[in-house]
């Protein structure tokens, strides 16, 4: 009997719906019979199967085998660090956020983390008293305050609205994800400008032992991550397609090639347009593949050479040689 | 110094004995401290290395910590016998715990000593040859005994006529693990005096009057544990610090020079009063008289050195502080004055006090030592 793979998904929280939209643009629809339920499928992954959880539960069912693979933020990963996890893809570009140290905005006198180290050191000498810290994120806190100074804090565990500990009066400063900045305006607390502990989003996890021993999950994985890569990749690139006139394929073909811009990946399609000729030329449509940011000047350089009528269209997916994300997992695991 | 650390290959319960040993000839008496302690008691008077790494745990909502060391759960439990009027002399013995840097719990085997109710030099001067006999009875040799004095440091802070928030940062940038290069300096005195007053109280561009702060911005609004007047009077003192900046230039090349100091006793006669600065006088002169006494009592001078930037972990040193490291850097043994911890912890009458935590996994041999890992639970 074939076992079936097991990929852990956010099933609420800030990535839950965009990893079910990122899998959707790579190719991957996520199937939820019933909303209720915790078990989906990838019907383009065959033998995958889709396990609900919360954000922090993906990285324990994958550390403890249950999944295999896992979509999961990388502050979690970073918050818990778990020797049979292998973060395999650190940078799926959806559900950014950073981790911020944040003090109530009366707090005038404080802009930096040598001012709060200075207030710590106050609390603490004058006052006998430490800083109150509410966050969910005790080990960044911890090892980010101390290594700027800061020694004589309480951590205050808070669950849930840690913006609101310090109006509650169970803390005096955050340290807490932010995306937008939004909900600290709203709860009168600022960042410090030198207060990020790090930028998070969106990782794919593995479980390490697994990865390394079970190759239907290696098989998945790889087809997987060539989806993944292919659409970030494609994401990146236009497909310009221009007519142009020439006396051959071949003028044409020299014409763009002196253009390193408009010569795409490798170099331009050039196919004959079968229609009425004008003079000694014939027309012929040339595709080439051209980076986003490029595309302006790409339209423009390709007019100068003689190009009428572009059309562009975004490329979904570009296969390279290899999954470049799948031979680095393979190194990383001495595959 | 005849041996070296690779010569050393003595069992742990051999080591234990001879420290305790010499430890005993200087009167000092076998007392018991517990190993589970209120966390409170050691992270009020924590320095920051220790408030790093002290293990704790919380049961049914009340925090426990195992011991780092002994003076603290020593102070406490000396205190709570009530007989604090005499002298005394008391050494513990057993495991000191902390947390590492992967956030596990590890320990090592500890003696400590602590002198309760002495206030002059002799003190200071006594439980540091103590320490002395005992590293060498355990056989090592090779050590350098560095000596500070946190009272002297802060003394020599305080003639630059900085206010005290400053003074603190200044100890603790003295304390602090980062490079004394240039570059980190400047930026140091820049976040501390910004020359941009404006931006560094987040007033912006406009004209308001610190008054108009207090009154019209504060009114009302979320301060944690701080008041108005904290806010208010720390943006006067930003104020006043922008002002300040060629002072604090000044102090900041003080505390490199400082912290490059490392004088032997004879070159300390000499010259630490130099650096120091005259209104030192009183303290360098009780601090070298340590250091005759020391000899006196037959400590090597060879081996001596004083650092005056010497930091120890521990924020309840208000004197003369010490310690002894190996040629490979390991720490073997760090103690110094602590007058005003009993009054911390509720004394009605101060008791000086002078302690030391000597520490014997390095003194064990590897071979010794793994053994006893493997039997230890």
């Amino acid at each position: 009997m074939i076992k079936r793979l097991l990929m852990a998904l956010p099933s609420k929280g800030a990535i839950a719906e965009p990893t079910l939209a990122f899998l959707g643009e790579c190719g991957l629809r996520v199937e939820k019979p019933n909303p209720r339920q915790y078990i989906g499928a990838i019907p383009a992954l065959d033998g995958l199967d889709v396990l609900f959880q919360r954000v922090i539960d993906v990285l324990y069912k994958v550390a403890d085998g249950t999944a295999q693979l896992g979509i999961t933020g990388l502050d979690v990963v970073r918050e818990y660090p778990q020797d049979a996890v292998i973060v395999i893809h650190d940078h799926l570009n959806f559900g950014h956020c950073r981790l911020v140290v944040a003090v109530p905005e009366a707090w005038l006198d404080v802009r930096t983390m040598l001012d709060l180290m200075e207030i710590s050191l106050q609390f603490h000498e004058i006052k006998g008293r430490r800083l109150r810290v509410a966050t969910t994120y005790p080990n960044q806190a911890r090892a980010f305050l101390h290594q700027h100074g800061i020694h004589h804090f309480t951590l205050v565990n808070a669950e849930g609205a840690i913006e609101a500990a310090p109006t509650i009066g169970s803390a005096d400063i955050v340290v807490d994800l932010v995306q937008t900045g939004t909900t600290l305006r709203e709860n009168h607390l600022k960042p410090l400008d030198d207060g990020i502990i790090f930028e998070s989003q969106a990782c794919l996890i593995g479980n390490r032992a697994a990865l390394q021993s079970n190759e239907a999950l290696q098989h998945t994985t790889r087809a997987l991550l060539e989806r993944i890569d292919a659409t970030a990749l494609g994401r990146q690139f236009s497909q310009i397609t221009a007519n142009m006139s020439a006396g051959s394929a071949e003028e044409l073909g020299s014409r763009i090639a002196t253009e390193p811009l408009i010569r795409g990946l490798q170099g331009p399609t050039i196919a004959p347009i079968y229609g009425p000729r004008s003079g000694a030329s014939a027309w012929f449509t040339v595709t080439i593949i051209i980076r986003n940011g490029d595309l302006l000047t790409a339209v423009e350089r390709l007019r100068s050479i003689g190009a009428s009528q572009l059309s562009v269209v975004p490329v979904r997916y570009i296969f390279m040689e290899q999954s470049e994300t799948f031979a680095a997992l393979k190194r990383q695991l001495d595959l | 110094m005849n041996s070296s650390p690779s010569d050393i290959s003595r069992s742990l319960p051999e080591v234990i004995s001879a420290v305790e040993d010499q430890l005993d000839r200087f009167g000092f008496i076998p007392f018991e401290t517990q190993i589970i302690q209120p966390a409170s008691l050691f992270l009020t008077r924590a320095g920051d290395q220790i408030a790093d790494h002290l293990f704790t745990f919380t049961v049914h909502g009340e925090h426990y910590a195992l011991r780092p060391e002994f003076t603290s759960a020593a102070v406490a439990e000396y205190l709570a016998t009530g007989d604090t009027g005499r002298p005394a002399r008391l050494r513990f013995s057993g495991y000191v715990f902390e947390e590492n840097d992967e956030g596990k719990p590890s320990q090592q085997y500890s003696v400590g000593a602590e002198l309760f109710g002495v206030s002059d030099p002799t003190a200071d001067a006594d439980v540091m040859a103590a320490t002395v006999s005992a590293l060498r009875a355990a056989d090592a040799n090779d050590f350098v005994l560095q000596i500070s004095s946190v009272e002297l440091t802060r003394l020599a802070l305080a003639q630059f006529g900085l206010d005290t928030g400053l003074q603190r940062l200044l100890f603790a940038l003295l304390n602090g693990d980062h490079a004394w290069d240039t570059v980190y300096l400047q930026g140091w005195v820049d976040a501390i005096a910004p020359a941009d007053l404006g931006d560094a109280l987040s007033l912006g561009d406009a004209p308001v009057s610190l008054q108009a702060v207090s009154t019209h911005v504060l009114e009302g609004t979320m301060l944690g544990q701080r008041t108005q007047d904290d806010i208010v009077q720390r943006l006067l003192l930003k104020a006043k610090r922008a002002g300040q900046r060629d002072q604090i230039r000044q102090t900041v090349a003080f505390l490199k020079a400082w912290n490059d100091i490392s004088l032997t006793p004879e070159e300390a006669s000499a010259r630490l009063l130099d650096y120091a600065g005259s209104r030192s006088k009183p303290v360098v002169d009780r601090f070298l008289h340590i250091i005759d006494l020391l000899a006196a009592k037959g400590a090597d001078h060879r081996y001596i050195l004083i650092r005056p930037a010497l930091s120890r972990n521990w924020d309840y040193y208000t004197g003369a502080i010490f310690e002894c490291r190996l040629p490979d850097g390991r720490l073997v043994a760090g103690g110094g004055r602590y007058d005003d911890f009993a009054s911390q912890l509720g004394a009605r009458q101060p008791v000086p006090a002078v302690g030391v935590g000597i520490f014997l996994g390095p003194l064990v041999s590897m071979k010794n030592a793994a053994g006893l890992t493997e039997r230890t639970p």
